[in-house]
């Protein structure tokens, strides 16, 4: 027989953390284990946000986090897509929303139709056969009902105050026995390359079988476990930030249904909309921008008036060779770290944990878990990692630097290949471990300006009026379901925060 | 654009059938060249559960199908002697019963063992029941999920070929008798243009489909395209058949039974037996293995057994310029798991879905590629898995497949199955996790921990829960006609009505 994990001790901070913290709890903690965390000094400030992507929502579920409460009681919104403004030079904005496009006729997916009828002179955007990006472009909530369920299946993710994110799941994780003291770490005890506790400057003293470090880019308990735990690779070279900077503006209204992406000559800034304010992120590269160039422009780049103080800090895209080494796994930034863009960070986190919780070890003495999740959630990783890079390479920001340089580096051979077959020939390859499915970067691939030279034979067995019929009726019935639905503001108050008599 | 398919055979018509039902004629024309002074590799065949969204799919109709070609029903496939000998297990096309508080079926199965209570594994899985039963009814008419239970069938791929035909030809697809004498090519871009037949006839194309067998008469002859061998850790090469009189009951699975230098396959028709011995030159002659395998029949055989000689591995592109293998000139993977015809069955649908406008359109060659490879991978590893997860020891061919080293994707797998009952389900390609736990429990390799989230259910409510389940089953399936009832209610062929009669 095996020798049980009974203490499971996570060091980290902010919301990842406390995700990581519940799921263990749930996992294995309702069995018996012990589940603590040390919990560090929060890397987040009041600035910062967080996005989430629609598969988020299994994570809340998992912790009992309702819709409800979560607007009630953190300041958060709803993001049917993220809008992508300057990545071209004159080029039109486009929405990436998480819903499919138009109706697949005769198993030929509908953005073959639409290459069609745009060939034909047709200039309706590909994202106004989405649902869900029509929602998202016109701040409206709408569900699916029987008249859009066969070509849509809209979903949304949410733009979230990360301090209040964090303190709130906080407090659940220690309602459901979650152990948890707050403090620095001083010392790491490792013996044979196991970790067997750590020590805080108080003389406190956590020993466990398996740690969890979620520490962020400090990666506190794999530093201390030797040259395998520390090994990162560095993925600078197509994501070329290497500065973030985060500021806070008052609430849009009407509040939008979407994040929006902007570039600028040396990087991009996105605005996450809250219910309380509009939160604001900044990556770019320091010798395309200095710090105070950045601050300086934000509010023209963004236009709104960002306050407080503008907060800077470094930041290189990459990922941890092995995310889990000896008895410790690493979860969120101490494991891989992506922009902040497309609602990956969070992606990251939630990678982590669902290959945690599925490989979570059985055995305090052996863990070859280790193998197969650093397997997995590299290629997890890898493909949202190119999900972003695909902004970079395919930008048409012609005559800067900065893009011309991204548009031609060479890319990850997955991305290449991704590329080559749609141009060719609008074809989406989806490989093991996608977050993003082939609507996501369909939206991406067309948005950013990349047509396939040819679209599928098969549409050509299609009579043209009965593809005709079939785009008005789509057309038609996304402009009534999008009339229909209530404004992202009124849904927001019907939970949200502003009925609380705390709220200004 | 003129698309020419060279060969019939079970590949050949699933290919012709499947482009004369999706092409239109006035754009496309179809052509398949086959000689009948060619013999096709037709022996009794058995598939898998996607032949019948294929047929579906393309408008076949099952019961007229599976009379014509002898067909029978399969529920999986019974490995007689693979993890130690004296054992037996089916691989059903069927789930081990179904999750228990957000943990998989078996975490729960071998938590109910390591606390004394040893529950027999096939007995949660409808389609072993049935099988062992011998009881078939089609899962729709029975209120059964089709998660719960599926099914393939057993027919004869020459009169499936054969009544492919007869679709195809109606659909507008042009046959061509005739042996092929020359394959011309563009003298620049080394593209197909055209192929002469023995009768003089040159037949012009854009795209060739080669269907010509082992002797992939274009891809490899021509194209000269490399064939990658997987004999190390695939190492049968031969196979002898012969079929046999039929017994009762009829059962609803293929069996299975290793032998000492391979495998030997036995697939029920409604008129006869089919049988098989499939083996490695390496170790056995061609007479052994014929003597062995008539000794071992279990009917009177009927005619001379046939040889059949294959190198296990595939081409490294199987669409090379203008030109794409399918079926047997694309590769080879022995019949163990019946995927012979899922893998043309894939093929022509991966065709389909990147049609290409020119007819050497790289983009779609390379997708193309990338999925037929996808394909191969995933199936190779899962038969290595019998082989490799043996304890025999009592023949030269059990010794080196126990000793091999296998692809390191699946001895990671093996190995965290082993250490927790963990199995990975991947997007594309054959195998879920149902079947993987079939073997590994099957051939002897049981976890050696269960996941800790199990514990969350209390054992005492666990166990009378995976009680209920095996109950359910066990009724559900005494209430099912018999296999042998159920194919002469609906699909009786010709042939066997007539024996029955007799």
């Amino acid at each position: 027989m095996t020798r049980r994990v009974q203490d499971i001790v996570i060091v980290g901070r902010d919301a990842p953390v406390w995700l990581t913290a519940l799921a263990v709890q749930r996992f294995v903690g309702i069995a018996g284990a012990r589940v603590s965390v040390v919990e560090l000094p929060p890397n987040d400030e009041a600035v910062d946000a967080v996005s989430t992507l629609p598969t988020h929502h299994a994570l809340h579920e998992m912790v009992g986090l309702k819709e409800e409460a979560l607007l009630r009681n953190i300041d958060s919104s709803y993001a049917f897509g993220q809008r992508y403004a300057n990545w071209s030079k004159g080029g039109d904005p486009f929405m990436h929303a998480y819903d499919g496009h138009g109706v697949s006729l005769y198993s030929v997916p509908f953005h073959h139709y639409w290459l069609k009828a745009r060939r034909n002179g047709m200039t309706v955007p590909i994202e106004d056969f989405s649902l869900g990006a029509v929602a998202a472009k016109q701040s409206r909530y709408v569900e699916n009902d029987e008249t859009t369920r066969e070509f849509s299946h809209v979903s949304y993710g949410f733009n979230i105050d990360a301090p209040s994110y964090a303190e709130y799941l906080r407090k659940i994780a220690i309602k459901v026995g979650v152990r948890t003291i707050a403090s620095e770490i001083a010392d790491v005890m490792v013996s044979d390359g196991r970790i067997t506790g750590v020590t805080m400057p108080s003389g406190h003293k956590a020993d466990g079988d398996f740690f969890i470090d979620v520490s962020g880019r400090e990666a506190v308990l794999m530093s201390a476990l030797g040259e395998d735990a520390r090994e990162m690779v560095s993925w600078r070279e197509w994501l070329p930030a290497d500065r973030t900077l985060a500021l806070s503006g008052p609430r849009l209204s009407p509040l939008p249904g979407h994040a929006q992406i902007s570039a600028f000559r040396g990087g991009w800034i996105g605005l996450y909309p809250l219910q309380g304010r509009t939160a604001a992120v900044a990556a770019y590269n320091s010798e395309a921008m200095t710090d105070d160039e950045v601050a300086l422009q934000l509010p023209t780049l963004s236009g709104i008036a960002l306050s407080g103080d503008a907060l800077a800090a470094p930041f290189e895209a990459g990922i941890r060779r092995r995310p889990w080494h000896s008895n410790c796994a690493a979860i969120g930034g101490a494991a891989a770290t992506l922009e902040p863009l497309d609602s990956v960070p969070m992606g990251l986190v939630q990678a982590g944990i669902s290959c945690l919780t599925s490989l979570f070890p059985v055995d305090a003495d052996a863990m070859p878990e280790a193998k197969t999740f650093n397997r997995l959630f590299t290629e997890q990783a890898e493909r949202m990692r190119d999900f972003q890079i695909a902004h970079y390479a395919l930008n048409k920001r012609q005559g800067e630097p900065y893009w011309d340089a991204a548009r031609s580096a060479n890319l990850p051979e997955a991305l290449q290949y991704k590329i080559d077959v749609f141009t060719a020939r609008g074809i989406m390859p989806i490989f093991d471990g996608e977050a993003f499915g082939q609507e996501n970067w369909i939206s991406s691939f067309l948005g950013h300006g990349l047509i396939p030279s040819d679209y599928d034979p098969r549409v050509d067995f299609v009579p043209d009026d009965d593809q005709i019929d079939a785009f008005q009726s789509i057309l038609q019935t996304i402009a009534q379901q999008v009339r229909s639905g209530p404004s992202i503001e009124s849904q927001v108050d019907l939970y949200g925060m502003q009925k609380s008599p705390f709220m200004g | 654009m003129k698309i020419v398919i060279v060969g019939g055979g079970t590949a050949g018509w699933m290919t012709g059938m499947a482009l004369a039902s999706s092409l239109p004629r006035e754009r496309y024309s179809l052509r398949l060249i086959e000689s009948d002074a060619i013999g096709t590799v037709g022996v009794g065949e058995a598939t898998l559960p996607q032949l019948w969204a294929f047929n579906q799919t393309f408008g076949v109709d099952e019961a007229q199908l599976m009379a014509e070609t002898n067909a029978t029903f399969k529920l999986g496939i019974e490995f007689v002697d693979w993890g130690y000998k004296g054992s037996a297990y089916i691989h059903p096309f069927s789930s081990f019963g179904s999750p228990v508080g957000g943990t998989a079926f078996h975490q729960q199965w071998v938590r109910a063992r390591q606390n004394g209570h040893d529950l027999p594994l096939e007995e949660f899985s409808y389609g072993i029941v049935a099988s062992r039963a011998s009881r078939f009814g089609h899962p729709s008419q029975h209120g059964w999920t089709e998660q719960a239970y599926n099914y393939a069938y057993h027919l004869d791929a020459s009169l499936y070929a054969a009544h492919l035909r007869q679709l195809a030809e109606s659909r507008g697809l042009t046959r061509t008798e005739g042996r092929i004498e020359t394959v011309h090519q563009d003298s620049e871009s080394g593209a197909i243009t055209a192929v002469t037949l023995e009768s003089g006839e040159t037949v012009p194309g854009d795209i060739f489909i080669d269907c010509s067998g082992f002797r992939a008469l274009v891809i490899g002859q021509t194209l000269g395209a490399d064939f990658e061998e997987w004999t190390d850790w695939l190492p049968c090469d031969r196979a002898v058949a012969v079929g046999c009189e039929r017994t009762d009951p009829l059962i609803p699975y293929t069996k299975a039974t290793a032998r000492e230098a391979g495998w030997q396959w036995r697939i029920p028709l409604q008129h006869r037996t089919g049988n098989g011995y499939v083996y490695s030159s390496q170790f056995l002659s061609d007479d052994e293995a014929a003597d062995a395998l008539l000794s071992r029949l279990d009917g009177a055989p009927l005619g001379d057994p046939r040889f059949l000689k294959f190198t296990a591995g595939r081409r490294t592109t199987s669409w090379v310029k203008n030109c794409l293998a399918i079926g047997l000139s694309s590769g080879f993977l022995e019949p163990l798991e019946s995927t012979s015809i899922y893998l043309i069955q894939q093929a022509i649908m991966n065709f389909l879905d990147v049609l290409p406008h020119h007819p050497a359109d790289e983009a779609c060659a390379r997708e193309y590629n990338r999925r037929v490879d996808v394909e191969y991978e995933r199936v190779r590893d899962f038969l290595i898995l019998h082989y490799h997860a043996s304890t025999r020891n009592d023949s030269e061919l059990w010794r080196y497949c126990r000793d091999m080293a296998v692809p390191d994707s699946l001895t990671e797998k093996i190995e965290i199955f082993r250490h927790r009952g963990h199995i990975d389900s991947y997007k594309d390609g054959l195998f879920g996790p149902p079947s993987w736990l079939a073997v590994y429990a099957g051939q002897g390799i049981i976890p050696e921990a269960y996941e800790d989230l199990s514990n969350n259910q209390p054992l005492d409510k666990v166990l009378p829960h995976l009680e209920r389940m095996r109950t359910k089953i066990r009724d559900d399936v005494a209430g099912l006609p018999t296999h042998d009832e159920t194919v002469r209610s609906f699909c009786p062929a010709p042939a066997a009505k007539m024996m029955v009669g007799a």
